[in-house]
C-alpha cells in the first residue's frame, strides 16, 4: 500500500477512541450471527455493534436515529475480513457526524452494500476454504489418531481469524476509507490470492485421494473391475465422483442438500444391488 | 444421571454454537465435532475414543464451508446427537459416521428455522432506532436470539440424547445391512461434497489441472498430506512468479 492514499481531512476531530473501536470489535464478534435473519441478515448485530459509537458521535437524535435506521439495513458479510468494512464504516461515520455534506449517508450505505460481497469473497474463500479448511482437517487427522494436540490446532485458526479482525478495522479506521480498496486492489494481494486459489485446488484433488474412498466389488467374469482400473489409474472413481459433484455444483446449480440426498440415495441403491 | 448431565452439556454446545454465540469461536471451536468428542469422552470416561469418533466425523464435514451463512448439513447437530451415543453403545467409528451424515442434514433445516424466527427481532430493533434506544438494539442482536434459540437448538438436541441411545441401537440393528453399508460408501464420497464447494467457491475453471496433479501426487505418488502441502505451496509460488514476470515482461515490451 502506498502511503500517498492515507490522507486524511486535517480539521477532522477524532471522537472515537481506541476504546470505543475495540468495543465495537468485541461485540461484533460476539453478535454478528447471533440475530441471522432472511430480512436483513447481519444487519441487527452489525448495528447493534457500532450503536454506542453511533450514539457519541451523533449529538442530535434525529441523526442517531437515521444513522441507527441506516445500519439496520440488510448486511452479511464474512466476520473477521469483514473488519475492513466495520473500521471503513466507523470512519466514514465519524467524518459525517462533523460534515455532513461531506459525507453522504449514501455513501456510507454504498460502502458497505458495494463491497461486502468483494470482501465475503475474500474472507470466505481465503479463510474458510483454504487456511480453514486445511486447519480443520489437520485438527480432524490428528483427533481420528486420538491426539488431543486437535484442540490447540482448532483454536489457533480461530485466533488468526480475531487477529484479521482486529487488524483490518484497525487499519481501515486510522487510513480511511481509501485503504480498502488499496487493500482490495494492491498487487500484492492479487498474488497472495491467486497463489492460494492454486494452493487451494492443488489441495482439493490432494485430500479427494485421501479422504474420498469409493470402490466396487464388480467382477466381470472373474476380472476384478477395482484392480484393472488401478491399474491404469489409481482409484479414479473419487476423482470422478469429485467431479461429478463439481459440474452439478456449478454447471447445473443443484443444492447442496439435494446432492447430499442424492449420494446417499445412490450409495444405499448401489450397495443393494452390489456395486459399491 | 449422568445421561442427564451429558444431555445438558451436549444441548449447551448445539445452542452455542447455532445460536453463533461469539461468532467464529462457537461455528469453529464449539461446533468442531472434535471438541464435542471430547468433552462427551470426557464425561463419559473415554477421551480418546471420544476424539477418535469425533476426528472420524469431522473429517467427513470437513470440506463442508457456509458460504453466505448457508450450513449445507450440520457437524455439529450430528456430532452432539450422535457421539455420546457411539460412546455409551460402544458403537464402531465408521457405523457413527454413517449415522452423523443424515443427521447432519436435519441442520440445515434447524438453520433456516432460526432464521425465519430472527426476522422478527429485525422490527422490534427498528422500533427502538426509531426511538433512538441503542441498549435495545442491542438486546435484538444479543439476548433475545439467545432466549429464543434455548427450545430451537438445546432442546432437541437434548431431548434425542435422553432417549436417543436405545432407539438409535435398536433401529441400527433392524436396518438391512445393505443400508448400513450403504451409508458408509456415502460416507467415503460425501467429502468429496465439500472440495467441489471449494473449488466453485475459487470459481476459476482454468485451475482445474491443479486438480488433477494433487490427486496424482497423492494417489499415484502415496505422499502424505504434509507433503503434498509443500509440493502445493511451491507449485503455488512458480505459478505466481511466472505470472508476475511475464506481465513484467509485457509492460517493458509496450
Amino acid at each position: 500500500m502506498s502511503n500517498t492514499e492515507t490522507t486524511k481531512a486535517p480539521e477532522d476531530k477524532k471522537l472515537v477512541t481506541q476504546k470505543d473501536l475495540n468495543k465495537a470489535m468485541f461485540r461484533w464478534y460476539l453478535s454478528a450471527e447471533m440475530p441471522l435473519n432472511f430480512e436483513n441478515m447481519q444487519g441487527i448485530a452489525f448495528c447493534g455493534s457500532i450503536a454506542p459509537i453511533l450514539k457519541k458521535i451523533y449529538t442530535k437524535k434525529e441523526d442517531l436515529v437515521d444513522a441507527l435506521k441506516r445500519h439496520l439495513l440488510l448486511y452479511n458479510c464474512n466476520i473477521t475480513a469483514g473488519g475492513l468494512i466495520l473500521g471503513t464504516t466507523i470512519a466514514m461515520e465519524e467524518q459525517r457526524s462533523q460534515n455532513p455534506d461531506a459525507m453522504p449517508a449514501e455513501a456510507i450505505t454504498g460502502m458497505k452494500t458495494g463491497l461486502m460481497g468483494p470482501v465475503a469473497a475474500l474472507g470466505d474463500s481465503f479463510d474458510w476454504g483454504i487456511i480453514g479448511t486445511l486447519f480443520k482437517i489437520a485438527a480432524a487427522t490428528l483427533a481420528a489418531s486420538g491426539n488431543p494436540l486437535a484442540l490447540p490446532v482448532l483454536l489457533i485458526f480461530a485466533a488468526y481469524c480475531i487477529g484479521e479482525l482486529i487488524l483490518f478495522t484497525n487499519l481501515t479506521y486510522k487510513k480511511g476509507r481509501s485503504s480498502i480498496k488499496s487493500i482490495m486492489g494492491s498487487g500484492l494481494m492479487q498474488d497472495v490470492i491467486s497463489g492460494a486459489n492454486v494452493l487451494a485446488m492443488f489441495m482439493m484433488g490432494a485430500m479427494t485421494a485421501s479422504m474420498v474412498t469409493l470402490t466396487t466389488p464388480l467382477k466381470i467374469s472373474s476380472v476384478n473391475i477395482q484392480e484393472s482400473l488401478d491399474g491404469i489409474f489409481p482409484g479414479v472413481f473419487p476423482l470422478a465422483a469429485l467431479f461429478l459433484i463439481y459440474w452439478l455444483v456449478r454447471k447445473k446449480k443443484v443444492g447442496t442438500g439435494k446432492i447430499v440426498i442424492g449420494v446417499i440415495a445412490v450409495s444405499i441403491i448401489g450397495a443393494a444391488i452390489g456395486i459399491f | 444421571m449422568n445421561t442427564v448431565i451429558i444431555a445438558i452439556v451436549m444441548g449447551i454446545m448445539y445452542w452455542w454454537c447455532r445460536g453463533m454465540i461469539l461468532s467464529y469461536f462457537g461455528f469453529l471451536v464449539i461446533s468442531s465435532p472434535v471438541t464435542v468428542g471430547l468433552v462427551a469422552g470426557l464425561l463419559m470416561g473415554e477421551p480418546i475414543q471420544g476424539l477418535i469418533i469425533g476426528g472420524g466425523i469431522a473429517l467427513v464435514f470437513a470440506g463442508i464451508i457456509a458460504p453466505g451463512g448457508n450450513l449445507p448439513t450440520d457437524e455439529c447437530l450430528a456430532a452432539t446427537c450422535v457421539i455420546p451415543i457411539a460412546i455409551g453403545s460402544g458403537m464402531s467409528a465408521t457405523t457413527a459416521i454413517a449415522l452423523a451424515v443424515p443427521i447432519g442434514l436435519l441442520g440445515s433445516f434447524v438453520t433456516n428455522l432460526r432464521k425465519i424466527i430472527n426476522t422478527y427481532f429485525v422490527s422490534k430493533a427498528n422500533d427502538y432506532a426509531e426511538k433512538g434506544d441503542t441498549k435495545g438494539i442491542w438486546r435484538c442482536a444479543t439476548l433475545y436470539p439467545a432466549i429464543f434459540a434455548i427450545p430451537l437448538l438445546f432442546l432437541p438436541v437434548f431431548i434425542i440424547n435422553m432417549v436417543g441411545q436405545d432407539v438409535v441401537v435398536n433401529v441400527m440393528n433392524a436396518l438391512p445391512e445393505f443400508v448400513t453399508h450403504g451409508l458408509e460408501v456415502a460416507g467415503g464420497v460425501l467429502p468429496a461434497l465439500g472440495f467441489a464447494l471449494i473449488m466453485n467457491m475459487i470459481g476459476k475453471g482454468r485451475l482445474i489441472p491443479f486438480v488433477i496433479l494433487g490427486y496424482i501426487v497423492v494417489a499415484v505418488g502415496g505422499v502424505n498430506s504434509l507433503t503434498a502441502g509443500i509440493i502445493a505451496i511451491c507449485i503455488a509460488f512458480i505459478y505466481v512468479f511466472q505470472k508476475r514476470e511475464i506481465t513484467e515482461e509485457v509492460n517493458e515490451n509496450e
